[in-house]
């Protein structure tokens, strides 16, 4: 199965990270892409496993699910068109923390990181474009984080503190604001 | 004051620089310059433009948080960390204090500096912002990690209770959530049901209040 062409542009440009791209950029980003297929119930990524690539879903929803036990699945959120799976793994290699299962038909849109990095390696402004939207994406849910953290120790917040079993609550706080580096811009 | 050949080498010699060539190390240390801080001294205050990021050469430092009616250590920066880039690569202002635990040194870089390196018009910038994004990325894993956990700790610890801070637990939530939905790695699945029934709890309560 393959995706038409102005498929799958359509469905690249809908992406934030693929948004700032020129018309010859995006040439490239889709020369790197691989339309996959998957049937209701087959497994789109294995948890544990290397993350070699990731998915945009063209069509079709995922179910994500992560596992405590062999066989025993907790289902934590679902996915649709536009979405993406484990766009991190352009950037670098990781485990899958998750099982993605396919909840109907499913059509996707795979791009490997060795091939995204060996353009990368020609300098082709795409990639640089593309990385430069990650680490934005990352930043601000560092930052959205980080606010998070203020909030809750705040002790004007609405819900005060002293709401919690003390013993434990000051642990807790303690521990997430000593804990959590690298959060500060 | 422009770096000493120790300095120098000291930037060199940083791990994010290591796939770079001599004379791309090179160009970058001679970017920086050295500046000492005393005890006590503060180098950004929260809400402050980011003017410049930083590699700590010598010394310690604070990072609090010093938002309105906060004031809360919450981490500290050692030799060979970079610090105060997020602000430079997404233009926004600090989220926190930096101060010297003592006496100290740190190399700064000036965004000015900083934006010329990462230019994507030499194939310098395409690794600078990629080494970036990978101390980034990492950040957000650990990040993400250490907030599972925690969460499970606090699960952990008998008796059930109703979660008090909705952000808190949203925070949390969206780490995990955003953890497993983008594969990133790092968390630990016995974390992450925890996570789920803690969330659970969070509507119940909500449902009863």
């Amino acid at each position: 199965m393959v995706l038409p062409r102005e498929h799958i542009a359509q469905v690249l440009t809908s992406i934030p990270m693929f948004s700032g791209l020129d018309k010859q950029e995006l040439g490239e980003i889709i020369r790197l892409t691989r339309s996959v297929e998957f049937q209701a119930g087959q497994t789109i990524c294995r948890q544990h496993e290397p993350g070699d690539s990731m998915f945009v879903i063209a069509t079709g929803r995922a179910e994500v699910l992560i596992s405590k036990e062999p066989g025993q699945f907790i289902p934590v959120a679902k996915l649709g068109p536009g979405e993406l799976i484990g766009e991190l793994a352009l950037i670098d290699a990781q485990p899958r923390s998750a099982q993605v299962t396919a909840l109907s038909k499913l059509e996707a849109l795979q791009i490997m990181r060795s091939d995204f990095q060996k353009l990368q390696d020609k300098f082709r402004p795409a990639t640089y474009k593309v990385t430069r939207r990650i680490a934005l994406t990352v930043c601000a849910r560092l930052r959205a984080t980080n606010q998070n953290i203020v909030n809750a120790i705040n002790p004007n917040n609405e819900e005060p503190l002293e709401e919690l079993p003390a013993p434990r609550s000051k642990s807790f706080w303690q521990g997430l604001v000593e804990k959590v580096k690298g959060v500060q811009g | 004051m422009s770096l000493s050949a120790s300095e120098r080498s000291f930037i060199k010699g940083l791990r994010m620089f290591h796939g770079f060539s001599s004379e791309e190390k090179t160009e970058i240390a001679s970017r920086f310059v050295s500046v000492e801080m005393e005890q006590g001294e503060t180098l950004f205050r929260s809400g402050d433009d980011a003017m410049s990021c930083y590699v700590l050469l010598k010394g310690e430092l604070e990072i609090w948080l010093d938002q309105e009616h906060i004031h809360e250590k919450v981490s500290r920066v050692f030799p060979g960390d970079i610090f105060g880039h997020i602000a430079l690569l997404d233009g926004g202002q600090r989220s926190a204090m930096c101060k010297a635990a003592r006496t100290s040194v740190v190399l700064e870089l000036s965004m000015f500096d900083f934006a010329d390196l990462i230019s994507p018009s030499k194939p310098l910038g395409f690794k600078f912002l990629r080494a970036l994004t990978e101390i980034v990325v990492n950040q957000m894993r650990t990040t993400n990690d250490v907030l599972t956990r925690l969460a499970v700790k606090e699960q952990a610890s008998n008796r059930p209770r109703p979660p008090t801070n909705p952000d808190l637990i949203q925070s949390i939530q969206e780490a995990a959530g955003m953890t497993v939905a983008s594969h990133i790695g790092g968390i630990d699945l016995n974390d992450v049901e925890v996570v789920v029934s803690d969330a659970d709890q969070h509507r119940q309560y909500n449902r009863k209040g």
